[in-house]
């Protein structure tokens, strides 16, 4: 099954993750259907779009990318949330896994790097 | 009874800085350090030039970083950071200081990763960026750290201010 063409939604602060992480979604075929840029506007966001999966940065204001997957699956438990992430921050990392996300991916932005994150979660797009 | 964390070092801190400042520059921009020049201790006022991205660690580190970056050395790496992505009309300014944020974050993020020691995680704060030039004077029991880093396109000096409770996010000391 072919993971192209899902919906993503893209929640970071930093406008040049934020247009990195558009164009190699776009370029791996899957289309970015909403921005929030910061953690406590995903909710909501997510809730209007119902995407595939998120891409969730973790430094944010107001509320960080931790916090903001907790809420997003404390209502839709099975969402898909893959965290984005500096080398040397493992350890929030581990936070935001045991909050629920299922992957991440480490700055500098790749497009292969999405995509073989996403290859791993394939069962969990099926019957979407 | 609760064990107090020692208090890292401003210069330990400062080297592991350097280190992941020498290789973020070379990795995503292919610049290189020419200089740098350190001060390490007693550093009685601050000054922030051209754009400045503060950011910082939580406890037990309980550290604010500024970088201030000349306009040159910014503007270079923000033709690195932004040659594969568009960048629509009237946002150049504003992709240009996300690249000083971008840095900064990119230099604490890994930076934090350089001690294990402190055996859980370290918040990190999020980065805001100054645009206006400051002066910033050390009082009460401020302690500030200086690194000048010179390349060819520009230079970028990093501050280390602490305690962190002292100053806010915009490096306005608080009276504690």
């Amino acid at each position: 099954m072919s993971l192209a063409g899902r919906r993503a939604m893209v929640v970071d602060d930093s406008v040049i993750a934020a247009s990195k992480l558009r164009v190699a979604l776009e370029s791996l075929g899957h289309t970015v259907v909403g921005s929030a840029a910061s953690g406590a506007d995903a909710p909501a966001l997510y809730r209007d779009l119902r995407p595939d999966f998120v891409t969730m940065d973790i430094v944010m204001p107001d509320m960080d990318g931790v916090q903001a997957t907790r809420e997003i699956l404390s209502e839709f438990p099975d969402a898909v949330v893959i965290m984005v992430t500096s080398l040397g921050q493992e350890r929030m990392v581990m936070d935001a896994l045991k909050a629920g996300a299922l992957g991440y991916i480490v700055k500098p932005i790749k497009a292969e790097a999405i995509s073989s994150t996403l290859d791993r979660l394939t069962s969990r797009f099926e019957n979407r | 009874m609760m064990m107090m964390a020692p208090v890292m070092p401003l210069s330990t801190l400062m080297s592991s800085i350097l280190r992941r400042t020498r290789r973020i520059l070379l990795a995503t921009a292919a610049i290189n350090i020419d200089a740098v020049e350190r001060f390490d201790g007693d550093v009685s006022a601050l000054d922030l030039h051209d754009i400045t991205a503060v950011g910082g660690f939580g406890e037990p580190i309980g550290v604010r970083a500024a970088f201030s970056f000349d306009n040159s050395l910014l503007r270079a790496l923000y033709g690195r950071f932004t040659a594969d992505i568009p960048v629509p009309r009237g946002q150049e300014d504003l992709f240009c200081r996300d690249t000083a944020a971008e840095i900064a974050n990119m230099i604490l993020g890994t930076s934090s990763g350089d001690f294990p020691e402190v055996g859980r995680s370290i918040a990190m704060t999020p980065v805001i960026v100054l645009t206006e030039d400051r002066h910033i004077d050390r009082r009460h029991h401020a302690v500030f750290g200086t690194m000048r880093v010179r390349a060819p396109s520009g230079r970028l000096d990093v501050h280390l201010l602490r305690p962190r409770e002292l100053f806010d996010n915009r490096l306005n000391q608080l009276v504690v």
